[in-house]
């Protein structure tokens, strides 16, 4: 045979190589449900025809009507077109290799920012950048409205600081990145009826220890117990003192929600740590209600989180509407806690003070609290506890005008 | 469907060439009209119909031309009903809602808008229809009486969406006798997967850059970044629509077509004459033929000849969309071609050539804050012209601001994606690419096909990463 290479053929050759090995790998893996890495469910084939309608078809007029035709047809996102281009972007071969490649290049190119998170230092921070005046002047309304509500109740507003305010000095000061202090400031200033709780100028304080994740957008265990012990002043007690509790960490592989934004493994990975009293810690009883079933534990930490990519979720198991702890803390005092997943890492600390706790996730309730026989008039304290970010960005917080 | 997709590269393309390939000579034409009408079904599952009524009806059209060759009423009569039909369909799917919706303003009525949603291509497919049965009328080409061919003609998969404005007369004879040389598919694979970077890797990501500004308050942007964001913008459409225009005609050789060039290095034009002659040719040369030169072009005394370009760029306007600011846009650049024949061409000659080029540039920078800093569903015109002159005055510091921290950002995070898209206008790497096809050695020469697989595998990346991947010509 008289073969002879030429620069077409070799591109000829590449490009069909490229072009029919990516598809036939796709189609000989095993199809993934879920990335676990990047903490998302994968979307599932989009079918064209209704299954259920197909089965009792008995002519074909029936199997007609049971394409769902709208689907291809109506100018709506996402059409049927646009989900196969989503399934095929979510079930590509070596998908996470290309989502690295991608955002590789995108550094390179000088980007600061990959999917809304800034990475410098050997950390990755959540970005702050704007927010909706409305849904923050609604949920600011909505709160205080309900500390009115009750007055005999003891109220309490904790704006947690994201690592953003804390690393400032890491990100350009053109970014666009707004001061989450002058934020926190701003939101206390319009709640009259709740005692604020300021833990930024704690935090700050303590910026060189590890209080944040370099990989996930939580504060750490030592974040959340200096939090706590700015929350224990205003709160009538005295804080643990750091040397009253001995540290376990229990697992030195988390890579969080920030890495899953960018799938860049040269930041170290996270540990956990779970900080247990060396003397008196008090037997929890935490029963998680998840909206369906109640689940119950006789520790706050769900360990077999650990096991998997999300184990922030091992404190107090991942959200849920409604977990109530009960301690055998003798005081009688409980606690009220409207709070995000901040709050999980926060709470191991605040049970050493009470006999029960009640943590509500406004995020999963579409009802009043009193639906699941919660008496705010019943408890000691009420604690709402949210990040800068997620309280920006929330919706949900007017939703306690629905508690009667 | 787009070439951009994974939908189109993983499943579309293999298996369209394959079969395209696999199959006998005579057959290829039915495989090219199949998968041509599922690739614009794709997109426009309805109106597909629409393609397939304007084709069915010129073909006709082209067969009672030709059959009645000695009778000039029924050839007339002819090409008269296909152009009804072609500008009709374009009148009412593009052009409707915008006049009802103006008369409305103007007289204070409310007619019903039926708000007709624009089937993608419409102003290509019909544009290109129409080249066949003006062209048979004239008696410039011959019939196609292959019903076949003809609708493979218009359905041809690279150039259906966004062009190059592909003439019958273009195709005709490559349309019933053309063949693949091992040359032609490495080149058009080659031109592919250029078009596929500067769409994917260049223009969808300086095309951030101007999404961001545009969504800003136009009365708070500094002047720099007005104008960093009407540059991304400038290099974002050049390199969005070249790559289109890249891919058609790579995807064309891969089949066997020689399509038009349609773009030729136009920002680094010295007049705004030549930048036309380098942007968007195949529509200039459409327009050249079918509305200038029928209208009397330039043979006719210097006032026709004004009156004869103002018609023509007020057209090229309102073709790029149906809204006030792309008439003006078009008008715009009728009034500056005028000026330069009357006698700023002179001017333009004699001056160094970098202010030929500078003058160029920026009056076409001017012209896409025309084309683009609007919002098109806006009906008051005036209410138009303010936005656009608000971002007009900010790119001259009318905010009071020069610079502020947005700039440094863009600066920063866009800095090396402008420095690629001003190489990448010039023809600084063809060049480069020639002297080195001409003077390496051999074995350097396989360095292209490895760097094009690169860029390939690039743009994979960033199409399944990225879920900014817009297609700019909804409104053509």
């Amino acid at each position: 045979m008289n073969f002879k290479m030429t620069p077409q053929k070799l591109m000829i050759a590449l490009f069909s190589i490229v072009l029919l090995a990516v598809p036939i790998v796709t189609l000989a893996l095993p199809k993934q449900e879920r990335s676990e890495n990047e903490n998302r469910t994968l979307k599932d084939l989009p079918t064209l025809v209704d299954s259920n309608k197909l089965n009792k078809a008995e002519n074909l007029a029936d199997v007609i009507k049971s394409v769902k035709w709208s689907y291809i047809t109506e100018r709506k996102n996402p059409s049927y077109m646009d989900d196969i281009e989503t399934y095929l972007s979510d079930h590509l071969a070596g998908r996470e290799l290309w989502v690295v490649a991608s955002n590789k290049m995108e550094r390179l190119a000088g980007k600061q920012e990959i999917n809304e998170v800034f990475t410098s230092d050997d950390r990755m921070i959540q970005v702050f950048k704007e927010y909706n005046e409305e849904t923050v002047s609604a949920s600011l309304e909505a709160i205080d409205i309900f500390a009115a509500k009750f007055p005999d109740v003891p109220m309490y507003f904790m704006l947690a600081p994201t690592s953003q305010e804390i690393y400032s000095s890491l990100m350009p000061s053109y970014g666009g990145y707004l001061s989450e202090k002058a934020f926190i400031e701003g939101c206390y200033g319009k709640t009259e009826n709740l005692t604020p709780i300021d833990c930024l100028s704690f935090l700050s304080g303590h910026r060189d220890e590890y209080i944040y994740y370099r990989t996930d957008h939580h504060w750490t265990s030592l974040g959340a117990y200096y939090a706590y012990a700015a929350a224990a002043r205003q709160l009538g007690y005295n804080a643990y003192g750091l040397n009253a509790f001995n540290i376990e960490t229990a697992s030195s592989s988390f890579r969080g929600t920030l890495f899953s934004k960018t799938l860049d493994s040269t930041v170290t990975p996270d540990s956990i740590d779970y900080y247990h009293l060396a003397s008196n810690e008090p037997t929890v009883k935490m029963t998680v209600f998840d909206g369906r079933e109640q689940t119950e534990y006789d520790s706050l930490y769900v360990r077999d989180y650990l096991a998997i990519k999300d184990k922030y979720s091992s404190f107090t198991g991942s959200n849920s509407p409604l977990i109530t702890i009960e301690t055998d803390v003798d005081n009688g005092k409980s606690l009220l806690l409207i709070k995000d997943s901040y709050a999980h890492s926060l709470v191991p600390f605040l049970s050493k003070h009470y006999s029960k706790i009640t943590m509500v996730d406004m995020r999963y309730i579409n009802v009043g609290l009193d639906y699941f026989s919660i008496n705010v008039n019943d408890y000691s304290q009420v604690l709402i506890s949210y990040n800068v970010i997620s309280f920006a960005g929330d919706q949900n917080l007017p939703k306690l005008r629905l508690t009667r | 469907m787009v070439f951009s997709s994974l939908t189109f590269l993983f499943v579309f393309l293999p298996v369209v060439f394959i079969i395209y390939y696999a199959v006998p000579k005579r057959a290829k034409n039915v495989v090219i009209l199949v998968s041509g009408l599922l690739f614009y079904a794709w997109g426009e599952p309805i109106y597909v119909l629409a393609m397939i009524l304007s084709t069915f009806i010129d073909y006709t059209a082209g067969r009672l031309i030709d059959k009645y060759d000695d009778k000039p009423k029924i050839r007339t009569i002819c090409l008269i009903v296909s152009l009804v039909m072609n500008i009709g369909l374009l009148g009412t799917f593009k052009y409707l809602g915008f006049l009802i919706n103006s008369v409305n303003g103007w007289f204070g009525l409310s007619i019903p808008n039926p708000n007709l949603p624009l089937p993608i291509g419409i102003s290509f497919f019909t544009f290109q229809s129409m080249s066949y049965t003006i062209d048979l009328y004239r008696r410039n080409i011959k019939v196609q009486k292959s019903a076949v061919s003809f609708m493979a003609f218009v359905t041809l998969f690279p150039q259906i969406v966004a062009g190059p404005i592909v003439r019958y007369e273009d195709v005709q004879n490559e349309l019933d006798n053309r063949s693949v040389t091992e040359k032609m598919l490495g080149d058009g694979i080659s031109r592919f997967i250029t078009g596929l970077g500067k769409k994917v890797l260049i223009a969808n990501n300086i095309g951030m850059l101007w999404t961001q500004v545009k969504g800003m308050d136009y009365g708070e942007l500094s002047a720099v970044t007005a104008w960093l964001g009407i540059l991304a913008f400038t290099f974002q459409i050049y390199f969005d629509f070249s790559g289109y225009s890249d891919m058609a005609i790579g995807l064309g050789k891969m089949m066997g077509f020689n399509f038009p060039e349609n773009f030729n290095y136009p920002y680094m034009s010295h007049s705004i004459s030549e930048f036309w002659r380098r942007w968007h040719i195949t529509l200039g040369a459409w327009f050249r033929s079918y509305i200038y030169i029928p209208l009397g072009g330039n043979r006719k005394g210097l006032p026709r000849t004004i009156i004869n370009l103002l018609i023509v760029w007020a057209v090229t306007g309102i073709w790029h969309g149906a809204s006030w600011n792309f008439m003006l846009w078009g008008v715009y650049f009728g009034v500056l071609i005028i000026i330069e024949r009357l006698f700023m061409g002179k001017v333009l000659e004699k001056i160094p050539s970098f202010f030929s080029w500078l003058y160029t540039f920026v009056l076409v920078v001017f012209g896409w804050v025309m084309f683009e800093a609007v919002d098109t569903s806006i009906v008051n015109i005036g209410e138009m012209f303010g936005q656009m002159f608000t971002y007009i005055g900010a790119m001259f510091g009318a905010n009071g601001t020069v610079m502020d921290n947005t700039a440094t950002f863009a600066i920063v995070n866009y800095g090396v994606m402008f420095a690629v898209c001003i190489l990448g206008s010039s023809d600084m790497f063809k060049n480069a690419a020639e002297y080195i096809r001409k003077k390496a050695p051999e074995w350097v020469q396989y360095g292209f096909p490895v760097a094009q697989t690169a860029v390939m595998l690039a743009s994979i990346a960033y199409i399944t990463t990225s879920s900014y991947n817009p297609f700019l010509y909804f409104n053509f």
